[in-house]
C-alpha cells in the first residue's frame, strides 16, 4: 500500500484526462509509417548517390579536360520552385551585392524599413501600425514549434537577426509581423525548413496539431501554417521575395482566402 | 487462445497509467508534464508492444521511458511556459491539494536519486530489491537513499513516512 503521505498526490493524479488507447495506437501507427517512409527515402537516396557517382565517374572519363580558369558549377537551386518563376528569357534578378538572387522574381530591397511591412491601408480603415522594439519572444514560429515539442527534432531554423517587428491593431484585432533580410541564398532554405518541420512534426501532446494549410500562393514562396495546441489555434503566414521574408502571426480567425490575400499584399510590400 | 495485442495493451494501459503518472508527478512536480510524458511513453510502448508486452514488468519500462522524456531537453519547463504564454490554459484545472503542493515542494528538495528511491518504495510499494534491480544500484545504496530521503522529508514536512524499510 502506498504511504498515506502520498494520498493527496494520488488523488490529484487521478484528475488526469487520459487519451483513449485507440488514439495512442493511431499515433504510434502514424509515427511508424513515417519512419518507414523516411528510411525508404534515405535508402533510395543512398542508392541514387552510389549510382549517380558511378555515372559521374563514367562521364568524367569521357569528358573533356576542364577549361583553365573556368568557374565551378553554381549551387543547386532550392527544391522549392517559386510559383511565378521568371521565364527562361528573363535575366536573373540582382541582389544587393549584385549577385543573382536565388529564386527571386525581382530585385530585393537592401534593408528592412517600415515600408516593407503591411500598411494599415492594406487591411482597411481603422488599423494602426506600431513598431515593436523587442520583437523576439514567444510569438515567433520557432518558439511555437518549441512549445509543440515535435518529437525527435533538433531544428535550427536559420532565422536572420536582421529583422524588425511591428504590430497592426484595430480594436481587439491584431497582427504581429516581422520582416527580415536573410543572408544571400538562405531565405528559400528558411521557408523550406519550416515546410519540412511541419511535415515531420510529431507533437508530443496528443491534443496538438501542426498543419500546412497552403503554400506557394504569394511572392517567390509562401506558407500558411496552422497550430492547434490544446484546442486553441493560431496561424502563421510566411512570404518570401528574394532574400526578404515576412512572417505574420495572428490568433484571431483568418480564413484561407483572406490569409492568401494578406500574403499577396505582404509580398507586394516586400518588393518595394 | 492468446489475447489480442490490442486487448493486452488496453488492459495494461488502463491498469498501470495511474501509478505511472503519480510517480511522474512525484518526480517532476508538474501534473500536465506527467500526463504528457506518460502518454508519450505509452505510445512508444505500443510501437514495441510485441517486445515490451512480454517483459516481466512493462510498467517499469514505461515509467523509465516517461521519466527520461520528462528530463530530456525537449521537456524543459520553458516549453510549457512558452505554451502557457501563447495559449493560456484551455479549461480550468482544479488546483492541486495543499498537501500535494507541500509534498511536491519537499520532494524537490531531495537529491534526485533519493527522491526516486522514496517514491518507488513509499508510493509504488516496490521492494528495495526491486528498486535495486530496476535502477542498477546496490541494495545497500538504495537503503541509504531511503533513510536519507525519509529523514529529510520528516524534517521538511514535520511527519514521518509510515513503516520500516522492509521486504529488502
Amino acid at each position: 500500500m502506498p504511504d498515506p503521505l502520498f494520498d493527496s498526490m494520488i488523488a490529484d493524479a487521478g484528475s488526469v484526462r487520459w487519451a483513449p488507447a485507440d488514439e495512442l495506437r493511431d499515433r504510434a501507427r502514424r509515427r511508424t509509417r513515417r519512419t518507414r517512409i523516411a528510411t525508404a527515402a534515405a535508402a533510395f537516396t543512398a542508392v541514387a548517390v552510389v549510382v549517380g557517382g558511378v555515372a559521374v565517374a563514367g562521364a568524367d572519363r569521357a569528358a573533356p579536360p576542364p577549361v583553365p580558369g573556368g568557374s565551378s558549377s553554381p549551387p543547386a537551386a532550392s527544391s522549392t520552385p517559386p510559383p511565378d518563376s521568371p521565364s527562361p528569357t528573363e535575366a536573373p534578378s540582382q541582389g544587393p551585392t549584385g549577385a543573382p538572387s536565388q529564386g527571386s522574381t525581382g530585385a530585393a530591397p537592401a534593408s528592412v524599413t517600415a515600408a516593407r511591412f503591411l500598411q494599415p491601408s492594406d487591411l482597411g480603415s481603422g488599423w494602426a501600425s506600431t513598431r515593436v522594439d523587442n520583437g523576439d519572444g514567444d510569438w515567433i514560429i520557432e518558439a511555437t514549434f518549441s512549445a509543440v515539442q515535435c518529437a525527435g527534432n533538433g531544428w535550427a531554423s536559420g532565422l536572420t537577426d536582421n529583422r524588425q517587428t511591428r504590430d497592426l491593431r484595430k480594436g481587439s484585432d491584431s497582427y504581429r509581423q516581422w520582416v527580415g533580410l536573410f543572408p544571400r541564398n538562405t531565405a528559400a532554405a528558411y521557408l523550406d525548413g519550416i515546410r519540412a518541420h511541419v511535415r515531420d512534426c510529431d507533437p508530443a501532446r496528443l491534443d496538438t496539431k501542426v498543419d500546412l494549410a497552403a503554400e506557394r500562393f504569394a511572392g517567390d514562396d509562401a506558407l500558411l501554417v496552422d497550430f492547434n495546441i490544446e484546442g486553441l489555434s493560431s496561424r502563421y503566414l510566411i512570404v518570401r521575395h528574394g532574400e526578404m521574408v515576412a512572417l505574420i502571426w495572428t490568433k484571431g480567425p483568418l480564413p484561407d482566402a483572406a490569409a492568401k490575400d494578406l500574403g499577396r499584399k505582404a509580398a507586394a510590400r516586400l518588393t518595394g | 487462445m492468446d489475447a489480442q495485442p490490442e486487448d493486452s495493451f488496453n488492459e495494461f494501459y488502463r491498469s498501470s497509467r495511474q501509478r505511472v503518472v503519480t510517480f511522474l508527478l512525484a518526480m517532476t512536480g508538474d501534473r500536465a508534464e506527467a500526463q504528457d510524458t506518460a502518454q508519450e511513453a505509452y505510445v512508444r510502448a505500443w510501437q514495441r508492444w510485441s517486445a515490451v508486452g512480454g517483459y516481466d514488468d512493462p510498467e517499469a519500462w514505461v515509467r523509465t521511458v516517461a521519466y527520461r522524456l520528462s528530463i530530456s531537453r525537449w521537456r524543459k519547463a520553458r516549453n510549457r511556459l512558452v505554451a502557457h504564454r501563447l495559449y493560456g490554459v484551455r479549461e480550468p484545472v482544479a488546483p492541486p491539494d495543499e498537501n500535494t503542493v507541500a509534498l511536491v515542494a519537499a520532494l524537490k528538495l531531495l537529491p534526485e536519486v533519493d527522491r526516486e528511491a522514496v517514491t518507488l518504495h513509499h508510493l509504488l510499494d516496490l521492494s528495495v530489491a526491486d528498486i535495486a534491480r530496476q535502477t542498477g544500484t546496490p541494495a545497500n545504496t538504495i537503503k541509504a537513499r531511503l533513510v536519507r530521503g525519509r529523514n529529510r522529508l520528516a524534517t521538511l514536512l514535520g511527519r514521518d513516512l509510515s513503516g520500516e524499510i522492509t521486504h529488502a
